[in-house]
């Protein structure tokens, strides 16, 4: 999944793409209004976490202009004024969620996490798809109720189909929202992890939860 | 003492009134006094002369001539007497009324002199006269008329009476007059102090239009509440931008805290947490007290963005919110001091409700202060506050997790 982080808090921006990456998300940042309101608009993001007090355009005119742009995944504000008033102005911009600053990362986590999950419309924490289940809260994936270890690029692959299940993803979609900009990319790196976590997931009575759709892309299969 | 405007200006006036009143009536009563001691010199002298006119003047006799002009000369006791003096001091005649009456003394006056007294309760002329016959000698007599006083008197009394009447009457519609005058003429005055109330109370910002007599001094509280305000503003929005300011550095601290042992991080991390609040306290308690200064707030319409904000931010818990709240109820204060106050409550009863939330609000009707008052209620369906720590919550000193329980969180403000 790809996280868009917007602050002009060079030490905090630093702070939030590596607890981010270490969760498996692909961060991209932007240290003022303008440039995060283009990349919000331009980039293939998943999820947004934008400052309110940023120089340049402001937190809430960058999300007015992004929902009017049509792009709806969630965005997450951080903002260091926590009267009611900025809060509710920032939802009424359109945002789905707010952090007070200072707070602590595992919140921030969790928070992203959970506006993922409702994204693509599941209610808990743990994402389950016939016998895959996956614990956003603590990674752990299981088939069948058997433990499954992941590298960090399955964990991610999986993480997305789930979040995207019934929808046909291309090979594009999936390493732009799977891969940072700057690494290199390579449709045939992504056919392999693509058959390493087939092969991890297919359950013992041969029911493979990827389906190739042959000129367009990849999808999770309905469970049996 | 501080007696009011009203009282002393009506005090003054009636004083004022009081002594023109008493200075108009003894003036009035010297000049009808003069006027009325004239016209008896008047009456008098004329009775002299009925007497001159009647008289038959005998070198060794004095005679009136027939029944005499003035018909009270002629009935005793009428009041009015009159004698003929010889030079001697001798009676050579008397009135018919004066029967029975001396006179006393007897004053001969030299010809031509006349002299009016006052004496005994009786008016007195004397007048000295010098009679030439067309044959024989010239004699010398004075006339002397006496006329009792009674009449002047009840004269003088009835006049006082009338213009005792009248004047009282005049003092009575005056100070009605006055009365209304000064209502109407203070009437700025106490619209100054109800539009000060209005300022306190929050329906206005201003002091409206008034007499250029006080326009001076509405003009300058309306400068005071416009530089309070200002100032309270500026104090607020420095608290804020430096709040802000602090926040993101503490913010950098708490997620750069050296990983030594839990022990540390949780001491480290509980300090930054008491500035955190710190922080928030004191820019809270900045924004309290303020100058309301005309703000206020719609209460239904906050509630409603309130709820719209959290069924957003909370949309994985969803929650039935029945609002009961009248369209025109108004809190006197900002919107976001409404917004504040209303959003942390709301807000929790969401996360502990189990489905319900019920708002209610109202004017307070049985309320002890003087300042109308509004109640709004949050009741939600979920496991409440301890009995135990439900008091402590009220102070703001709960210990551990404060958990609602189904009742009323209830707050009251202006």
């Amino acid at each position: 999944m790809r996280v868009l982080v917007i602050e002009d808090e060079a030490p905090l921006r630093g702070e939030l793409r590596e607890a981010l990456g270490t969760q498996g998300f692909v961060v991209d940042e932007a240290a003022d209004g303008d440039e995060g309101a283009y990349m919000a608009r331009e980039y293939p993001i998943d999820l947004a976490v934008v400052d309110l007090g940023l120089p340049g355009t402001d937190g809430l005119m960058l999300i007015r202009e992004l929902r009017t742009a049509g792009r709806d995944y969630p965005v997450l504000i951080l903002t260091a004024r926590s009267r009611w008033q900025e809060k509710v102005a920032g939802l009424e911009a359109g945002a789905d969620d707010y952090l007070v600053k200072p707070f602590a990362m595992p919140e921030l986590l969790a928070r992203v996490q959970a506006l993922l999950r409702r994204a693509g419309g599941w209610a808990e924490p743990v994402l389950r798809h016939g016998p895959i289940s996956l614990d956003t809260r603590t990674e752990a994936v299981t088939v069948g109720g058997e433990p499954v270890t992941l590298t960090a690029y399955e964990h991610r692959l999986l993480a997305y189909l789930l979040h995207q299940r019934g929808r046909v993803l291309s090979k594009g979609e999936l390493m732009e929202h799977l891969y940072a900009d700057d690494d290199q990319r390579d449709s045939n790196v992504l056919e392999v992890f693509i058959r390493r976590l087939r092969r991890k997931l297919t359950t013992a009575d041969g029911w493979q939860p990827i389906e190739t759709l042959r000129g367009r892309g990849y999808r999770l299969a309905p469970p049996r | 003492m501080n007696a009011s405007l009203h009282r002393r200006l009506l005090v003054t006036a009636a004083a004022v009134t009081l002594t023109f009143g008493i200075v108009t009536a003894l003036g009035l009563e010297a000049a009808f006094r003069e006027s009325a001691l004239a016209a008896q010199r008047d009456r008098l002298r004329g009775s002299v002369h009925t007497l001159l006119a009647a008289a038959e003047i005998e070198p060794d006799d004095i005679r009136m001539r027939g029944e005499v002009a003035a018909p009270r000369l002629t009935q005793p006791g009428s009041g009015l007497n009159a004698w003929v003096v010889t030079p001697d001091n001798e009676i050579a005649w008397r009135s018919p009324s004066a029967v029975g009456r001396t006179l006393s003394p007897p004053a001969s006056r030299a010809p031509g002199a006349i002299e009016l007294a006052r004496r005994d309760g009786h008016f007195r002329m004397d007048y000295g006269v010098e009679w030439e016959p067309v044959t024989g000698a010239t004699r010398r007599f004075t006339i002397t008329v006496m006329e009792s006083e009674s009449a002047f008197l009840s004269q003088i009394r009835a006049f006082r009476q009338t213009l005792g009447a009248w004047l009282g009457l005049g003092a009575a519609g005056l100070r009605g007059a006055l009365w209304l005058a000064l209502r109407w003429g203070l009437a700025p005055l106490r619209r100054v102090a109800s539009e000060v109330e209005a300022i306190q109370a929050g329906r206005a910002a201003s002091i409206g239009a008034l007499p250029p007599e006080i326009a001076q001094l509405t003009e300058r509280i309306n400068a005071l509440a416009r530089a309070e305000r200002e100032r309270s503003r500026r104090y607020r929005e420095t608290l804020d931008n430096l709040a802000h300011s602090l926040k993101t550095p503490l913010a950098v601290l708490r997620g750069a805290l050296p990983r030594r042992t839990a022990e540390d991080l949780d001491a480290a991390g509980e300090q930054l947490a008491r500035i955190d609040r710190q922080i928030e306290y004191h820019v809270r308690r900045s924004g309290a007290g303020q100058l309301a200064g005309g703000d206020h707030a719609v209460v239904e319409p906050v509630i409603r963005r309130l709820l719209r904000a959290l069924r957003h931010a909370h949309s994985e818990r969803p929650r039935r919110a029945e609002l009961d709240c009248p369209p025109g109820l108004w809190y006197a204060g900002s919107e976001d001091d409404l917004m504040e106050l209303l959003g942390n409550l709301l807000d929790n009863a969401w996360r502990h409700a189990r489905g319900e939330l019920r708002i209610s609000g109202g004017r307070c009707t049985n309320c002890q202060w003087t300042t109308p008052m509004i109640v709004l209620c949050i009741d939600d369906d979920g496991p409440g506050i301890p009995e135990a720590v439900r008091e402590g919550c009220s102070r703001g000193d709960a210990p551990g997790p404060a958990r609602p329980r189904r009742g009323d969180w209830t707050c009251g403000g202006p």
